[in-house]
């Protein structure tokens, strides 16, 4: 029987025409969309909605809170939203696999470019989180998903040390899993037949950030789109079930203006510190009496 | 894969397999564990689905000497390679491979097959050696440790249990229950079953890695004397895996 009872999802803020930031909340929401589950969206983005010191995606129902995207999954499957119904045991089967393909290779490359990469992680992401969650916990998450990824990749790579060198072996791997998911797809609609199932979802959510979010230094859009196969079944899916996104952001607005104004605030800053520096001068020098208000004879 | 191995590949592809390789791996009586067991069995297997002679050399010390920290590796001639992925692509560089019929599509499902073991099997094998606690207590600190001097094994067994929990943690695994483990193992074995669809092997034309992969699990987990058999339970309920292992058993390591 299916639960009448409404679904809560608790999800990270969605920008650049994502339906959230990070890619576990991109697969829940995404899932329940397809599976037409009634979920009411809380976005986690102020202190009335933070209150439950767990790391989104979150579902809640009844008494039940499931704490990671599988679980959401898993749940929901359970109360007869299931999208993967109508594969047979072999296509389930190879299903499994790709997902856990795609988790293996694709995960790493995500959260080293949301994270690992300096300049994504300080310039952009972290500026991001400032504006988008209330004070102590844009510190906490971002903190956090800092040290996750850090741990990810120690505990992949423990004896390289050379972010270089990982981020080779990362991108290497990921080139090798899209190339496997391409052939794959070919140039059906999407992996199973008509219907989008759990891998569909597993790659649009860490395939879309690649392509969507304008990190400054962002080697893997032009890895995504030489399969451009993968890049137009995101599009579908975008055109199926987020038709409603805003496509411009609300954070990275702020972001170009502070670009855009990046020479004007230095000249401010020049003038200001010529201002402070003449007046210390010249205090200084009516101080000691190089300087007097009268005039010599 | 580490730049030296792919150096080595590039380097050693012209030479002939030499006559000589040896492979490192811990003992296997008094130290091995269960998920290096099982890879090393794995790559074993695959060295004899390619017809390629080496010899086993265990060493106490195998996992600090490998060049990725893991076991087993094979030393060819001025070469040393670790893993069974690292392997499979070195003997392919000598132009030896299994997977030549193979079209790119049932190459990329090798792949992925290759990878559910590895996330699945492997972490629930590490899973029930390092943090079940009954299972730790009884053989895995004792074997971990029995190579080491009476101080020293228990800061060994601490620091590579703390190692193995930060890997599980990181990877989602440590935060499930016992329950959860052999679901996911179940699941994982029914999928493989599936695939498999009563053929001789996972691929029409004959053995491949993931034969050699699969057999290594699931051959270990079969064999392992451990207080929680539940495991081993799981995998006997699925008997077109259980032919495959006795399959590959007989036509490779009965002779």
């Amino acid at each position: 029987m299916p639960s009448t009872d409404k679904f809560q999802l608790v999800l990270f803020e969605g920008d650049f025409a994502l339906p959230a930031i990070e890619p576990e909340s991109i697969k829940s929401i995404l899932y329940c969309k397809i599976a037409e589950a009634p979920v009411t969206v809380r976005l986690f983005n102020s202190y009335r909605n933070c209150a439950l010191y767990k790391t989104p995606p979150l579902l809640l129902h009844d008494k039940v809170t499931c704490t990671d995207s599988e679980q959401i999954v898993a749940y929901l499957k359970c109360n007869n939203f299931n999208i993967d119904r109508e594969l047979d045991p072999k296509q389930r089967s190879e299903c499994l696999a790709l997902k856990n393909l795609v988790q293996s290779k694709l995960k790493p490359a995500v959260e080293f470019n949301y994270w690992i990469e300096h300049r994504n992680s300080t310039e952009f992401l972290n500026i991001w989180f400032m504006k988008c969650l209330p004070i102590p916990l844009n510190y906490f998450y971002t903190g956090n998903f800092r040290n996750r990824a850090v741990d990810l990749m120690e505990s992949l790579y423990p004896n390289e040390t050379d972010k270089d060198v990982i981020k080779e072996y990362i991108q290497r791997a990921a080139i090798d899993c899209l190339q496997s998911l391409s052939s794959r797809l070919g140039n059906g609609e999407f992996f199973y037949g008509s219907k989008p199932t759990t891998l569909d979802v597993a790659v649009y959510s860490y395939v879309a950030p690649f392509i969507k979010i304008p990190f400054p230094l962002n080697e893997m859009y032009n890895v995504v789109n030489m399969w451009p196969n993968l890049v137009n079944l995101v599009k579908r899916i975008d055109n199926l079930y987020f038709p409603n996104v805003p496509k411009g952001s609300k954070y990275i607005r702020l972001e170009d203006k502070a670009k855009t104004t990046d020479d004007e605030v230095s000249y401010a800053a020049i003038v200001i510190l010529t201002l402070s520096a003449t007046s210390l001068i010249l205090g200084f020098a009516y101080k000691n009496g190089y300087l007097t208000g009268k005039i010599p004879d | 894969m580490t730049l030296i191995e792919k150096i080595s590949i590039e380097l050693g592809a012209p030479e002939p397999w030499p006559s000589d390789v040896k492979l490192f791996q811990p003992y296997e009586a008094e130290q091995i564990l269960l998920p290096d067991n099982a890879n090393c069995l794995a790559t074993q297997a695959f060295l004899k689905m390619c017809q390629l002679p080496y010899a086993v050399e265990p060493r106490p010390n195998a996992e600090a000497m490998s060049p990725t920290l893991k076991v087993p590796f094979i030393k060819a001639g001025r070469f040393v390679i670790a893993e069974l992925e690292g392997i499979v692509q070195f003997v392919n560089g000598k132009d030896i491979t299994l997977t030549q019929p193979l079209d790119n599509d049932e190459k990329s499902n090798l792949r992925a097959y290759m990878s559910l073991i590895h996330s699945v099997l492997e972490m629930a094998e590490l899973y029930i050696c390092w943090v079940d606690s009954e299972t730790y207590n009884e053989v895995t600190s004792g074997r971990n440790g029995s190579v080491y001097p009476w101080p020293l094994n228990y800061i060994q067994n601490w620091n590579k249990r703390s190692q193995v929990i930060k890997k599980l943690k990181t990877l989602g695994w440590y935060d499930k229950k016992l329950e959860d483990v052999y679901s996911e193992v179940e699941t994982c074995c029914e999928s493989l079953q599936a695939r498999l669809n009563d053929q001789k092997f996972f691929f029409d034309h004959g053995p491949t890695e993931l034969d050699a992969l699969v057999f290594g699990h699931l051959f270990t987990i079969l064999t392992t004397p451990l207080p929680r058999s539940d495991l081993a339970n799981i995998v006997r309920n699925y008997p077109s895996l259980i032919d495959l292992v006795k399959r590959i058993e007989n036509e490779y390591f009965k002779k």
